[in-house]
């Protein structure tokens, strides 16, 4: 979005929406380390929605009339699975790389950002971890990047679950994974790389929140511009690796084949 | 009925009928008007069919948007002149649920009442069903510009409406 002429509620709202331009959003998570009044009302409107979305949601619970389950000759079991909740798929888009280096600069921000305004140490929460720029060996989210399979939900601890939602090579030459984690309401989507010394977070953004094992389906298809522009950035003309390519990575612990 | 829909689209069409049933809701802001709504866009779909080039759900949503503004609105104005409209929660056990120890979800169904199509609309397209602002906006047929500016007027009007305003309006 163009933000000249946004005032401060529109261009939250756009960032909530992962509609801003990487360098706009980067100047607002610069504001909102510096204007508690914003980052409230930013957190207000997020709660907004997610009591919107749990209107919505309730409405699944409620069957399709039988005129429409007659008109399109619906049995009851698919009547019942017609009821998940699906969203159209937004495709990754295509960004130039200054784009990416503009994205880059997002995520040094937020991690700045993070440091200054989240509690730290072991114990800390999947969603707040990865908040806080934090992929420790042996956490819950590290687990999820070194063993998870592209697609499949998994529990992280007691409160959060995670998705690993794609996986590539970068062209420098690194294995790096996209996910997804929501907990207790909250979401964020990040991009993961691996080097020796184990998994760095290379880009993270707010996302859809979701309850976990709820019907709402977000993961993949409300990819935030920010971490669109790092996966594109990253992965250049590489293919998206395969869920055999991801089992052979996976049981070589994310090394390259050595001869 | 002389049916216009290929087997296929017709699949497609079932797997989005949750989606096209919150578009409903959001325009006609009761159960069982959107209900009615998914019936007769459901009908219209399959009687008059989905080109090859469209996407079964930005097309069923344009439809059913229409039919809404075209025909059924005025139909629900007449009739609400004496009745008062059903909402979520009288089919829905939990309507008094807490959220975010703050807002009921009664609470939000009445806000969502309060407003105006086009804010419930464009909520439900981007906060809800996950549409990007282009995909909002070619569903609703309005430049991406008025999502932006009105997506931002409905989130500041939820707030403000429920009350539920931790944090000052900009």
């Amino acid at each position: 979005m163009e933000t000249n002429n946004m005032n401060d509620e529109e261009l939250l709202s756009a960032y909530i929406d992962g509609e801003l331009h990487a360098d706009d959003a980067a100047a607002l998570v610069e504001r909102l380390a510096s204007e508690p009044a914003l980052a409230q009302r930013l957190e207000a409107l997020r709660s907004g929605d997610d009591a919107l979305r749990a209107v919505y949601k309730s409405l699944d619970e409620v069957p399709l009339p039988d005129g429409v389950t007659k008109l399109l000759d619906i049995g009851a079991d698919t009547a019942e699975e017609s009821n998940v909740v699906t969203f159209p798929a937004r495709g990754i888009r295509r960004f130039a790389n200054v784009q990416f280096a503009i994205a880059a600069s997002v995520v040094l921000v937020v991690g700045i950002l993070a440091i200054q305004l989240m509690p730290s140490g072991p114990g800390m929460q999947p969603v707040d971890a990865l908040v806080a720029g934090q992929i420790d060996a042996g956490s819950e989210v590290y687990d999820l990047l070194e063993r998870g399979l592209s697609g499949r939900p998994e529990r992280l601890g007691d409160a959060a679950e995670g998705q690993i939602i794609l996986s590539f090579e970068s062209e420098g030459g690194d294995y790096c994974r996209q996910l997804y984690v929501t907990q207790s309401e909250r979401a964020v989507h990040g991009v993961a790389c691996r080097d020796a010394s184990g998994w760095r977070l290379e880009a993270i953004a707010p996302g859809s929140s979701v309850s976990p094992g709820g019907q709402f389906q977000t993961a993949a298809t409300a990819t935030p511009e920010a971490v669109s522009a790092a996966v594109e950035g990253l992965i250049g003309s590489n293919d998206l690796l395969s869920e055999e390519e991801e089992k052979t990575v996976i049981s070589k612990a994310w090394k390259k084949s050595s001869n | 009925m002389d049916r216009k829909l290929t087997k296929n689209r017709q699949q497609e069409l079932v797997e989005v009928l949750p989606n096209i049933r919150r578009f409903a809701m959001s325009l006609a802001g009761s159960l069982a008007d959107a209900d009615d709504l998914l019936q007769s866009t459901v009908e219209r779909l399959l009687t008059r069919g989905i080109p090859d080039d469209a996407a079964v759900l930005p097309w069923s949503l344009r439809v059913c948007k229409n039919l809404w503004i075209d025909e059924l609105r005025s139909q629900k104005v007449r009739r609400d002149a004496t009745t008062e409209p059903a909402v979520i929660g009288e089919q829905v056990e939990d309507g008094e649920r807490k959220l975010h120890g703050e807002m009921t979800l009664q609470e939000v169904q009445d806000v969502l009442q309060s407003m105006s199509d086009e804010h419930r609309m464009v909520l439900e397209l981007v906060a809800v069903e996950g549409f990007s602002y282009k995909e909002a906006a070619a569903a609703l047929e309005i430049p991406v510009g008025t999502v932006m500016s009105r997506l931002a007027r409905a989130r500041t009007a939820l707030l403000e409406r429920s009350g539920f305003e931790p944090g000052p309006a900009y």
